[in-house]
C-alpha cells in the first residue's frame, strides 16, 4: 500500500514542485505590453476585401453558411463580421481572389457598424 | 438496515435538482434527483436546454452551408458531423473521394479523438475534486490543438471537409505531429497512473455500474458500451475513411466491469491506441489531389435526389446521419442521431443506489454532449405515427392552444 | 481594572488579525496556482474579494430563517477572531490564562457549527445535504484534533494554557515535534487533521463545488459571505499559529544569544513556521489530492489520526 501511495505521491508531488520553480504556461495576453498569442500565418481571421478585383458575380453571397455577405450598389459586396463564422468558403470559391482570410483575430468594436467591412 | 429503511417516513425522500446550471455539468441538462439521505433513489432526465433547431434549419440551407452547420452541433465533436453529412452526400452522389483527402479526413478524426479524450479526463479529475490534474490534462490537450490550428486555420471550427475532398493540406512537417504526439503518450500514461492510485480509485470503483445486459437493453454506444463488455466500434465493424486500410494497426478496447473506472480506463487506452493510429497514418499518407477538380457550387448541383444513411465512431460513440436531398442542391430532411442521446437514457440504472457525491462522476463518465443530443420527436401516441415538426409548425401549434 | 491601552489594543488587533489572515490566504492561492504552472492570482486578491462582498446588497432569502441566516456569519466571524486573538496573545505578548487552550478550541469549533446553522436555516435543499454533511465532518475531524493536544499539554506540565506549553518548550530547548515519541505523534495527527478543520481538498467534502455547489454557504452573499470568508480564512491562521506554538515553538534567542531581541526574533520565527505549515498542510494536499466521500474521510480520521492521537497520549502518560 506504501508503495502505490509512494508512486502517486512522487509523482504529482514532483509535478506540482517542477511547475512552482518552472515557468506559467500563462500567456499573458496584454496584461504584459507587447505580449500577444502566436497564430500559424494560415489562421482564418479577419477578412480582407479588395474592391477592386471584385467583378460582382455574387458567388460568395450564395455560398455563405450564415448570410453574412450581402450585395451592395455597384455590383460589389460587403461582409458583416457579426455573423461571419471565418470558415473561409467565400475566400474559396472568389474566381478573382478578391477575398482573403487574414491571420488577424483581435477584431472588436463598440458600435456594430465597425464590424462591417467594404 | 433494510428494515429501517421501509419503516422511514417519506418526507425523508427529497428531490434536488441537479441542473441544469450545475457546475459540474459542462451543458445543460436537468436531473431531478430523488435521495434519501445520501443515496439515490430516482432519478428523471430532462431534455431540451440547448434546442437549436439544427435539422429544420438545414431544410432552409444548400448542402455546403449545411456542412458548416452540422459542424456547429458540437464544438468538441465538430469534425464527426461535418464528416458523417459528406459521407452521406457523397454515397448520394456517388463522388469518388481522393485517397489523400480520405487519410486527411482519418488523420483529423483521430486528432479529435485525443482532444476528446484529454478533455474528458480533465473534466473527470475536476468532478472529482482534483483541479491540478484537470490542468494539467488541459495543458497537454493545448498541443493538440495549436496541430489543429496549423493544419487546418482555427482550434476548433476546423471545417476541413467539403464535397469530395477535405480542404486544407498538411502543410505541417511530420516531425512536428510526432513530437506532439509523443508529449500525448507520455502524459496519457502518466494520467493511467494517477488514475490507478488508491485516493482515485477509491472514488471511481464500484461506481455507477452498468451490466452488460442493461448495455446492450438501452442501446448504449461508444466507450459507455465498450466499458460494459460489449464489443462495438463502427471503425471495425463497417469501416468509414481509411479505417479499412488502417485496420491492423489499432484494437478495440473492452472492459467488463461496467463502472465508472472501467469507462475511464477504455477512454484513456484509446486515447493511446489513436496516438499508435496516427503514426501508422503518417507512413501511410497518400500524394495526390484533396478535393474534387472544380467547383463547388457545380458539384453541388450535380448531387441528384436521393437519401443515405452515414455512421460515424464519434469520441463519444456511433453517430448515426440519415440525409435525404432534393436534387435542388438542397437538403429535404436531416436527422441526427448522436451517441449522447443514446447513452442518456442508461443514466437511471448508473445512478440508483449510489450517492449523491457520485453524481458528478457518474454524469461525467457517460461524457455527455447535450448539444449533439437535443432533436425533438413528435410522437403521436393514439396513431404510433411518429413525425418530426419544424420551428414554425411548433410555433403555430403553440398558438393554438392559446399560448402566446 | 481594564485601562485605556489594553482597550484601544484590543480594538487596533481585530483589524490586524483580519489582514494577516486574508494575506495568509493570498499566499496560499498564488503557491498553489504556481504548482498548477499558472500565474495566479496577486497575493493582495482575497482583500479585493472582501471588499467586494462588503459593498454588495444584504439579500436574505425567502425560505430562510432570517434571525438564525443572519446571526451565523457575525458569530462566526467574531469567534474565529477571538480564537486568533487569544493565540496571538499567548505566544507574543506570553499572557497567562487559566485553560485558554480549551477556549480556543471551544471558540474554534463555532464556525463549523455556525455554518450548520446558518446553511440548515437557508430553506435550501443543496444546503441541508451540505450541513448534515459538515456535521459528520465535525463528528469526524474535532475527536482527533483534540486528543493530538493532549501529549503537548501533559508535557507542558498539566497544563491547559498555551504560554506554558510554549514556556515548557523554551526550557527542553527544542521543539515537542522533535523531543518526545508521545509529542511528535501527536503532531502528526495534528497536522492531518488541519486540513479538516479548514476545509480544503481532500476533506472539504461539506463545500464541494461540483456536487452540491458551495454546500451550506450556498444562499450566502454579499457581507454575510465576507464574514463567513474572513471566519474561514481566521481559522486557518488559528490553526496554523496553534500548530506553530504547541509543536514547533523554538526560542532562538538562546541560540542567538541577544536577549533584548529575542521577542521580535521568536515572534517572527512562530509566524514563519506558521507559513511553512500552511503550505506543508493546507496548499500541498489542495493541490495533489483528489476529494474523498464522507464515509471514507469519516473512517480514515477515526483510524490514523485518531489512532495516532491515543497512541501519544498513552506514551505521555507513561512519560515518554
Amino acid at each position: 500500500m506504501k508503495r502505490v501511495i509512494g508512486v502517486k505521491l512522487g509523482d504529482m508531488l514532483r509535478d506540482a514542485l517542477s511547475s512552482v520553480l518552472g515557468k506559467p504556461v500563462t500567456v499573458q495576453y496584454l496584461t504584459k505590453s507587447g505580449e500577444t498569442v502566436p497564430v500559424p500565418p494560415n489562421f482564418r481571421g479577419v477578412i480582407r476585401y479588395d474592391r477592386d478585383l471584385c467583378v460582382g458575380c455574387l458567388l460568395c453571397v450564395r455560398i455563405c453558411p450564415s448570410g453574412a455577405i450581402t450585395a451592395v450598389e455597384n455590383r460589389k459586396v460587403a461582409f458583416y463580421l457579426g455573423r461571419c463564422l471565418f470558415c473561409g468558403q467565400c475566400a474559396e470559391i472568389c474566381p478573382k481572389d478578391a477575398i482573403e482570410l487574414s491571420p488577424e483575430f483581435d477584431k472588436t468594436a463598440h458600435e456594430r457598424t465597425e464590424l462591417s467591412v467594404r | 438496515m433494510k428494515g429501517e429503511r421501509t419503516t422511514e417516513p417519506e418526507y425523508s425522500r427529497m428531490t434536488i435538482p441537479f441542473g441544469p446550471v450545475h457546475p459540474a455539468l459542462k451543458e445543460p441538462v436537468h436531473l431531478a434527483v430523488a435521495v434519501r439521505r445520501e443515496e439515490v433513489v430516482d432519478v428523471d432526465i430532462r431534455l431540451g436546454h440547448v434546442h437549436r433547431a439544427v435539422e429544420a434549419l438545414a431544410e432552409t440551407r444548400n448542402l455546403v452551408q449545411n456542412i458548416h452547420l452540422t459542424e456547429k452541433v458540437c464544438g468538441i465533436c465538430s469534425h464527426c458531423h461535418p464528416t458523417c453529412f459528406t459521407q452521406a452526400i457523397e454515397e448520394i452522389g456517388d463522388i469518388q473521394v481522393p485517397e489523400r483527402a480520405v487519410f486527411l479526413r482519418t488523420l483529423i478524426a483521430e486528432l479529435e479523438r485525443i482532444h476528446s479524450h484529454l478533455l474528458w479526463m480533465g473534466v473527470l479529475a475536476y468532478e472529482m475534486g482534483f483541479d491540478t490534474l484537470f490542468m494539467y490534462c488541459w495543458r497537454i490537450r493545448e498541443g493538440i490543438m495549436d496541430l489543429n490550428e496549423m493544419i487546418t486555420g482555427n482550434r476548433i471550427a476546423k471545417a476541413m471537409n467539403t464535397i469530395g475532398g477535405v480542404r486544407w493540406n498538411l502543410n505541417v512537417p511530420t516531425e512536428r505531429i510526432r513530437r506532439v504526439l509523443k508529449d500525448v503518450e507520455q502524459s496519457t500514461q502518466y494520467i493511467n497512473r494517477v488514475l490507478e492510485d488508491k485516493t482515485a480509485k477509491k472514488r471511481l470503483l464500484g461506481i455507477g455500474v452498468l451490466s452488460r445486459d442493461d448495455a446492450i437493453r438501452l442501446c448504449t454506444v461508444g466507450p459507455v458500451a465498450r466499458g460494459s463488455g460489449i464489443k462495438t466500434d463502427v471503425r471495425k465493424d463497417d469501416p468509414y475513411a481509411a479505417y479499412g486500410e488502417l485496420r491492423d494497426s489499432f484494437s478495440v478496447i473492452v472492459r467488463s466491469s461496467g463502472d465508472v473506472l472501467s469507462r475511464a480506463e477504455v477512454r484513456i487506452l484509446e486515447t493511446l491506441e489513436s496516438v499508435h493510429m496516427i503514426d501508422a497514418l503518417l507512413e501511410r499518407l497518400p500524394d495526390g489531389p484533396i478535393s474534387q477538380s472544380g467547383n463547388v457550387l457545380a458539384l453541388m448541383r450535380k448531387i441528384p435526389r436521393g437519401e443515405a444513411i452515414s455512421r460515424v465512431e464519434a469520441p463519444r460513440g456511433e453517430l448515426f446521419h440519415y440525409v435525404r436531398t432534393n436534387g435542388n442542391s438542397g437538403v429535404e430532411r436531416l436527422k441526427i442521431r448522436a451517441p449522447s442521446l443514446a447513452n442518456l437514457a442508461s443514466l437511471k440504472p448508473m445512478l440508483v443506489g449510489n450517492e449523491i457525491a457520485d453524481i458528478p462522476l457518474v454524469v461525467a463518465s457517460i461524457d455527455p454532449c447535450i448539444s449533439c443530443a437535443e432533436r425533438v420527436t413528435v410522437v403521436n401516441t393514439e396513431t404510433n405515427k411518429t413525425h418530426i415538426v419544424d420551428v414554425a409548425h411548433l410555433r403555430r401549434s403553440k398558438k393554438q392552444n392559446g399560448q402566446p | 481594572m481594564v485601562s485605556l491601552d489594553e482597550i484601544l489594543f484590543g480594538i487596533v488587533s481585530i483589524p490586524v488579525v483580519i489582514v494577516l489572515s486574508l494575506f495568509l490566504e493570498g499566499i496560499d492561492r498564488k503557491a498553489n496556482a504556481r504548482m498548477q504552472r499558472r500565474i495566479g492570482p496577486p497575493v493582495i486578491q482575497p482583500f479585493y474579494d472582501v471588499l467586494k462582498l462588503l459593498r454588495k446588497s444584504y439579500i436574505v432569502p425567502v425560505t430562510a430563517a432570517p434571525y438564525i441566516f443572519i446571526l451565523a456569519p457575525i458569530l462566526a466571524a467574531l469567534c474565529a477572531i477571538s480564537s486568533t486573538l487569544i493565540v496571538i496573545a499567548n505566544i507574543v505578548l506570553k499572557t497567562h490564562m487559566y485553560a485558554d487552550l480549551m477556549i480556543v478550541i471551544y471558540l474554534m469549533a463555532m464556525p463549523s457549527l455556525m455554518k450548520v446553522f446558518g446553511g440548515s436555516s437557508s430553506g435550501n435543499p443543496y444546503a441541508a445535504i451540505g450541513a448534515s454533511r459538515m456535521m459528520t465532518m465535525i463528528v469526524a475531524y474535532k475527536l482527533p484534533l483534540l486528543v493530538s493536544m493532549i501529549p503537548a499539554a501533559i508535557k507542558g506540565g498539566s497544563t491547559l494554557s498555551i504560554s506554558d506549553i510554549v514556556q515548557a518548550q523554551t526550557q527542553k530547548g527544542v521543539c515537542y515535534a522533535l523531543s518526545y515519541p508521545s509529542t511528535a505523534l501527536a503532531a502528526v495527527s495534528f497536522l492531518l487533521c488541519i486540513p479538516a478543520e479548514a476545509g480544503v481538498v481532500p476533506f472539504d467534502i461539506p463545500e464541494a463545488k461540483t456536487e452540491i455547489i458551495h454546500g451550506t454557504l450556498i444562499e450566502y452573499g454579499g457581507p454575510y459571505l465576507a464574514l463567513f470568508r474572513i471566519a474561514k480564512s481566521t481559522i486557518v491562521l488559528t490553526l496554523v499559529l496553534l500548530a506553530s506554538a504547541l509543536f514547533f515553538y523554538s526560542d532562538l534567542s538562546l541560540i542567538w544569544g541577544q536577549a533584548e531581541y529575542g521577542f521580535y526574533i521568536n515572534s517572527a520565527l512562530v509566524f514563519i513556521v506558521a507559513v511553512a505549515i500552511m503550505l506543508l498542510t493546507i496548499t500541498v494536499p489542495r493541490t495533489i489530492f483528489a476529494r474523498l466521500k464522507t464515509g471514507q474521510a469519516l473512517r480514515f480520521f477515526w483510524i490514523i489520526p485518531l489512532g495516532l492521537g491515543l497512541f501519544g497520549s498513552l506514551l505521555s502518560s507513561t512519560g515518554m
